[in-house]
């Protein structure tokens, strides 16, 4: 279990870890809409690469990126010994 | 500290139960195809389908009747990853998600992707910032949450007012759309339907609670994806050679934006915070699909994207799911399961909206209005689209589609066998009923955990406890099916319902987990602003008093909910030094859940807490 002295650092690296995942992530969501109507003129796969853009691709990045968070955060409880037990 | 084995609970034969589950399914399906084949009419295809559906998830919901406290409430802790993300896929997709997402992007095209970003988004920010935490506490309804985390019962109560009207109003909607599916698929009256279906999804929450919805949830997520995967998978066959509709529907709309271009289109551009979803109604496709900002404006589509974000995340249901994993990790692990699941029929349904465009623009533009093709026709009968022409050559403004019922539609488009065009509906049917479930088991747990027992000083016993559930879900059953009965526009009433939370739970949500210096007086602040704001814009723009989009209300409840929760904190006290150590403990995943702890405590000292 988890050291008093280490519970501040384990949630100081979990804060960093959230903002790390969730800031670019909602940038790439907010800021590709305002260009996918012009990037619709070109295509990828025979598909309009800016509705490819918002529908595959953000769709993508949005399980990489949650599996990529519950993968660094497991790391992040056992570094500090904050994992539940198995 | 009491420290739990996960794999201890989880039963080992799930996988295989669930096997047998999709195998009956699909050989229900292969058994109504012969019946066809053997001239079994079209309408007693749809009723086997629709009775099918229901009873099949039924015997699940009736074989998890349970009678313990922690089964009832946090369905036994013990729903592993995999299942529990599919269970929250279909209750927070349901038949909005399943249905009438796909049909705003048939009529309305890209600008639908405020909804598709707006789900995913929300999904991903439960995963990260609010899941893990509420799991951690392990209280049984979000309202408990707020209740242990500040150790007041006034919170605990407004908070609960909040989350019943965010339940009741998605469950409302989810209901009427799965009472439309039942209509579509037995032809019996719309009001006998949402009867019959409030009945059976509060019957099984009653016999079930939290551990019945969550395994019926992932049954009915397995009927949804295969309903909705094979007519997506065959139009893919038939048109590219590609069993994956999900990357060959896009280039229909190169080819077919020629057509698009060809015809003549009122030129809209949307005003910078306007966000108008089409109605249910038969309305015309009169825009381009890849052109955007034509529904919703340069702001309302961000600001959308995050009002649909935060108030999914701030879901009540979310809290009783969160709950029902072994462990913080599996919750997270469930949440990954869940967006990535949530991603792959989101692109799916897409898919549909896309190859129903195809076949509306290559087969139906253009012909003479009385001499459109035999497909469209029946479709005209059942009244999901209509040609406003028959006398000169049909032109993209002059087709109307039904926005919950248009992609329904694509399995009679391709000419498939009527089976496959129940099988859509039956899935339609499961989304809706999932979601349903859910938030009927949400609302009556809150009502019953928070509003009618969460006055007293002390918990109730465990099966008293339990009883009042039951009578609880029993209630919100009710209290669903009269509200769905008056429900016109299911899209835009579960729209009410996520703005609601966006706006009036979110923001306390977000800072009762991030910053611990939040006060009781702060949370009760923030979260009365949030939702009288957020409330007071819809009703004004409802009425018409004022023009703004339902979503946008919570654009401006939300930030007025943090700016006061934040003013009054920094006005009042110091939490003490129990919220203090509970905050530090919910941020730790390893060791005994806080509520469960509490409960322990409670029982074997037999004394008062202040929830």
């Amino acid at each position: 279990m988890i050291d008093w002295q280490e519970r501040k650092i384990h949630w100081r690296d979990t804060k960093w870890q959230m903002a790390a995942i969730l800031i670019p992530f909602f940038l790439a969501v907010l800021v590709l809409p305002l260009y996918a109507e012009v990037l619709n003129g070109k295509s990828v796969f025979g598909i309009p690469l800016g509705y490819f853009l918002l529908g595959h691709a953000l769709l993508t990045v949005a399980a990489v990126v949650t599996a990529g968070f519950v993968n660094r955060q497991d790391a992040i409880d056992d570094w500090h010994g904050a994992k539940e037990d198995n | 500290m009491a420290n739990v084995r996960r794999s201890r609970f989880v039963n080992p034969r799930l996988g295989v139960f669930y096997s047998i589950f999709t195998s009956a399914v699909v050989a229900a399906v292969c058994g109504l195809m012969i019946g066809e084949l053997m001239s079994l009419g079209g309408r007693l295809i749809g009723g086997m389908m629709f009775g099918v559906t229901v009873l099949f998830v039924g015997l699940i919901g009736a074989a998890s009747t349970n009678n313990t406290e922690a089964d009832f409430f946090a369905g036994g802790r013990r729903s592993p990853a995999f299942f529990a993300g599919l269970s929250l896929t279909m209750a927070i997709l349901g038949g909005v998600g399943t249905v009438s997402i796909p049909g705003v992007a048939l009529r309305q095209g890209m600008d639908s992707f405020v909804l598709v970003l707006g789900w995913i988004s929300g999904l991903v920010l439960a995963a990260v910032v609010i899941a893990p935490f509420i799991r951690k506490v392990g209280a049984y309804t979000m309202p408990g949450y707020f209740g242990i985390r500040f150790e007041s019962r006034t919170v605990r109560m407004l908070s609960a007012i909040i989350a019943a009207a965010s339940c009741l109003l998605i469950a409302a909607a989810e209901l009427k759309l799965a009472a439309i599916f039942g209509v579509m698929m037995t032809g019996q009256p719309l009001i006998g339907l949402v009867v019959i279906l409030a009945l059976v999804a509060g019957g099984l929450g009653v016999l079930g609670g939290v551990r019945g919805v969550s395994w019926m949830g992932a049954a009915q997520a397995i009927i949804a994806t295969f309903a909705i995967c094979v007519p997506a998978t065959i139009v893919s066959l038939m048109i590219s050679n590609l069993p994956l509709p999900q990357m060959t529907h896009g280039a229909l709309y190169r080819s077919s934006g020629w057509i698009e271009r060809a015809q003549v289109l009122p030129v809209k551009a949307a005003r910078l915070f306007e966000a108008s979803f089409s109605g249910p109604g038969l309305m015309p496709l009169d825009t381009r699909f890849l052109d955007m900002y034509h529904a919703v404006g340069y702001g309302a589509l961000p600001f959308g994207i995050l009002v649909i974000a935060s108030g999914l995340a701030a879901l009540p249901m979310l809290a009783q799911r969160a709950g029902s994993t072994p462990g913080v990790y599996d919750v997270r692990k469930a949440f990954g399961w869940a967006v990535l699941i949530t991603g792959f029929l989101l692109l799916t349904v897409l898919s549909l909206a896309g190859f129903m465009r195809g076949y509306i623009l290559q087969q139906v533009v253009g012909v003479a209005g009385d001499q459109l093709p035999l497909w469209f026709q029946s479709l005209e009968q059942s009244g999901a689209m209509a040609a406003q022409t028959k006398t000169r050559t049909v032109t993209l403004p002059d087709i109307l589609v039904r926005r919950d019922m248009a992609v329904l539609s694509l399995p009679v488009a391709a000419g498939m066998m009527e089976t496959l065009v129940r099988l859509a509906q039956a899935g339609a049917l499961a989304a809706a009923m999932a979601a349903a479930g859910a938030h009927i088991v949400a609302l009556g747990t809150i009502i019953s955990d928070d509003l009618v027992a969460g006055f007293r000083a002390h918990s109730l016993a465990p099966q008293r406890r339990i009883a009042v559930g039951r009578i609880g879900i029993g209630v919100a059953a009710l209290a669903v099916a009269a509200l769905a009965l008056f429900v016109n526009d299911p899209l835009r009433i579960a729209l009410a319902g996520i703005t609601i939370a966006a706006g009036g739970l979110f923001p306390v949500l977000l800072l009762s987990i991030l910053w611990k210096r939040l006060s009781r007086a702060g949370a009760f602040a923030g979260l009365l602003a949030g939702a009288v704001v957020t409330v007071a814009l819809m009703a004004l723009s409802s009425s018409g008093q004022i023009t703004m989009a339902v979503t946008m209300a919570a654009a401006v409840g939300g930030p007025t909910s943090f700016l006061v929760a934040a003013a009054v904190t920094r006005a009042t006290s110091k939490p003490n030094r129990h919220i203090l150590e509970i905050v530090r403990d919910m941020r730790v995943p390893g060791g005994e859940t806080v509520y469960d702890r509490i409960l322990r405590l409670e029982r074997r000292n037999k004394s008062p807490t202040a929830l």
